[in-house]
């Protein structure tokens, strides 16, 4: 039996926010590319008997979590992230639409704390910078900021859109 | 304290909510009811986690360089050289899944991974030449299970980093297991192809066995690079893993042809959201973990477990029951990272070895892969062959034992683990 298409689940904010979202896929990939670029490098400095660059370790351990925030944020909008479905799908379409709109509103509210805390905690951090590249730290921690905002949009169109299904308007 | 984190966070993943955000929504949790915890401790632990080890790296460029491999025409050099070691046996087909199976882990580390580029060509071509569907799909997924047992297993370099142990001696602990899961699948096709008379394949001439050694060495190559270059000292295993990638991007093209250069950007962009994907559990079981161990949450499990299981060995079956349990909705990965830190100062507290005890939850966690209702790869399995859950169960049966008597030798033998690490000089 095929389940009829349920209004959450589809590609949330239209085709213009798929096609920003599969840009930031893209935009993840060259963070991974650059990452691998500055591991690579360091192994290739050493068996040239060079002396290596100051702080670039520091590179990809930095970029990785824009590449966790960036990822996390495309592979939202394609629903990728693992979730339990077996009970979910035992309600109705109706129940499935309040577990959707439980589930992505609580969801919601951890992104907003996210978003909230880091206005003290990116400020702050900004005082404070990288041993090796001297890099302020600030820029760092404002990938959870960005990243939260960015997982936070689909999360609410499915919010948005399951509560449009429990309670649609009269026509 | 504890208790309200653990009940947030298993309400939520029951109710359908992504893991990692559950793992989040249950600090949070902690942290509004408890005036002693703040919030702030989400996105510090988030990214102290994630920025502070070098080690942890090592996951996004494995999986790059996994994805890279698959889809470089990899697979059917591996499949024709299994075919000339193999394919001669009654069932030959079946053993050249379990071979293959084995080799290809140990390029890509993923079980997913596997049953993609493997799946694709072994059923079709094991249905035509006269196998069960269900039986060629059951083993192409039962077998999958390898890769995250060998070496370069990203399960196994959480694990470590989780345990603050060293990747290279689980990683060197998991040749052994690896090889025992191998033979532990080839006794239910011999016993399953002598049944059912299943072909064998032509023996190879010596001719066609050199060419296809010849056209498998590029492939082979690369769990030779990682792990001789981990074992020998010239790379650490986030350096291995971006000298892999450098390599998959490099070598296998020039010999297969099968990648274009087009196709690199959807690898990329693939390769960074599964990144993302682990990486928000990763960061956000930070303070999960923060919250869990400011509770002594860790220590009072312990000490119950030590009550209830006063033995290692009954400690380790417990925790074997516990994975498969949790692995039945759960990915492997998940597993590890919400459990390991409660359960593994128990585990030392009952002198088992961290890196024996890691590998015997690399292998419980990796079983869930195949177990419904969640299986990735059994829903991999499906989606390639055609063929509904409920005519894989029955099959699956044999094989799912075969692996469980393995774990369990694994459990209560723990030179099956520590062998090979203590040989090369990591364990003591």
């Amino acid at each position: 039996m095929v389940d009829a298409p349920k209004a959450w689940s589809g590609a949330p904010l239209g085709r213009g926010g798929t096609r920003f979202y599969e840009g930031l896929g893209l935009l993840g990939g060259v963070i991974l590319a650059v990452m691998t670029l500055a591991v690579f490098v360091q192994v290739l400095m050493r068996f040239m008997g060079l002396a290596g660059i100051d702080g670039i370790d520091e590179v990809p351990r930095y970029l990785f979590v824009w590449l966790v925030m960036i990822g996390a944020a495309a592979a939202m909008h394609r629903a990728e992230h693992t979730r339990l479905e077996y009970f979910e799908q035992r309600f109705g379409p109706r129940g499935q639409a309040a577990l959707t709109v439980l589930t992505n509103g609580i969801g919601t509210l951890l992104f907003l704390s996210l978003i909230r805390t880091s206005f003290v905690l990116v400020p702050n951090s900004q005082f404070q910078t990288s041993a090796g590249l001297g890099l302020p730290l600030g820029y760092v921690y404002a990938a959870v900021p960005v990243g939260a905002l960015l997982i936070l949009l689909p999360m609410a169109w499915r919010l948005i859109a399951a509560l449009r299904a429990l309670w649609p308007r009269p026509s | 304290m504890a208790e309200t984190l653990l009940i947030v966070f298993v309400i939520f993943v029951v109710l359908g909510m992504p893991i990692g955000i559950a793992l989040g929504v249950g600090a949070l949790a902690a942290a509004t009811l408890y005036p002693a915890l703040n919030p702030i401790i989400i996105p510090t632990r988030f990214v102290g986690l994630l920025s502070d080890s070098f080690l942890l790296l090592a996951a996004p460029l494995f999986i790059l360089a996994g994805n890279l491999a698959a889809r470089g025409g990899v697979a059917r050099a591996i499949i024709d050289l299994a075919t000339v070691l193999v394919g001669r046996f009654r069932g030959g087909l079946a053993y050249v899944n379990i071979v293959d199976s084995m080799i290809f882990g140990g390029i890509s580390g993923s079980a997913v991974a596997d049953v993609s580029a493997l799946g694709t060509f072994l059923i079709p071509q094991m249905v035509r030449k006269g196998y069960d569907k269900d039986f060629a799909t059951i083993l192409t997924i039962s077998t999958a299970i390898m890769a995250p047992i060998v070496p370069p297993s990203i399960v196994a370099v959480v694990y470590a980093w989780m345990a603050d142990e060293s990747v290279a001696a689980i990683f060197a602990g998991g040749y052994l297991p690896g090889l025992l899961v191998g033979i532990g699948m080839a006794v239910p096709t011999f016993i399953i192809a002598k049944k059912r008379n299943y072909p064998k394949e032509p023996p190879p001439t010596r001719a066609q066995f050199m060419t296809a050694l010849k056209n498998a060495l590029p492939a082979i190559m690369i769990p030779a690079i990682i792990m001789g270059g981990i074992l020998i000292g010239w790379f650490t295993p986030t350096e291995a893993a971006a000298v892999a990638v450098v390599y998959a991007l490099v070598v296998p093209p020039i010999f297969y042809r099968e990648l274009s250069w087009r196709d690199m950007p959807g690898i990329f962009a693939d390769s960074a959201r599964l990144s993302g994907v682990i990486g928000l559990i990763i960061g956000l079981v930070g303070a999960f973990g923060w919250v869990l161990t400011y509770s002594k949450f860790p220590f009072r499990v312990a000490e119950a477990i030590q009550s209830v299981a006063p033995t290692w060995w009954l400690f380790l079956l417990l925790v074997i029951f516990l994975y498969i349990f949790l692995g039945t909705f759960l990915t492997p990965t998940e597993i590890i990272l919400v459990t390991v830190p409660v359960l593994l100062p128990g585990a030392q507290a009952l002198g088992i070895h961290p890196i024996h005890f890691g590998m015997v939850c690399v292998i419980a966690s990796a079983v869930g892969h195949i177990t419904p209702p969640v299986g990735l790869c059994l829903f991999l399995g499906m989606a390639i062959s055609g063929l509904p859950m409920e005519k894989l169960i029955r099959p699956l049966l044999p094989f799912l034992a075969a692996i469980v008597v393995v774990l369990i030798l694994v459990a209560f033998v723990p030179e099956t683990v520590l062998f090979i690490p203590r040989l090369l000089g990591f364990v003591q």
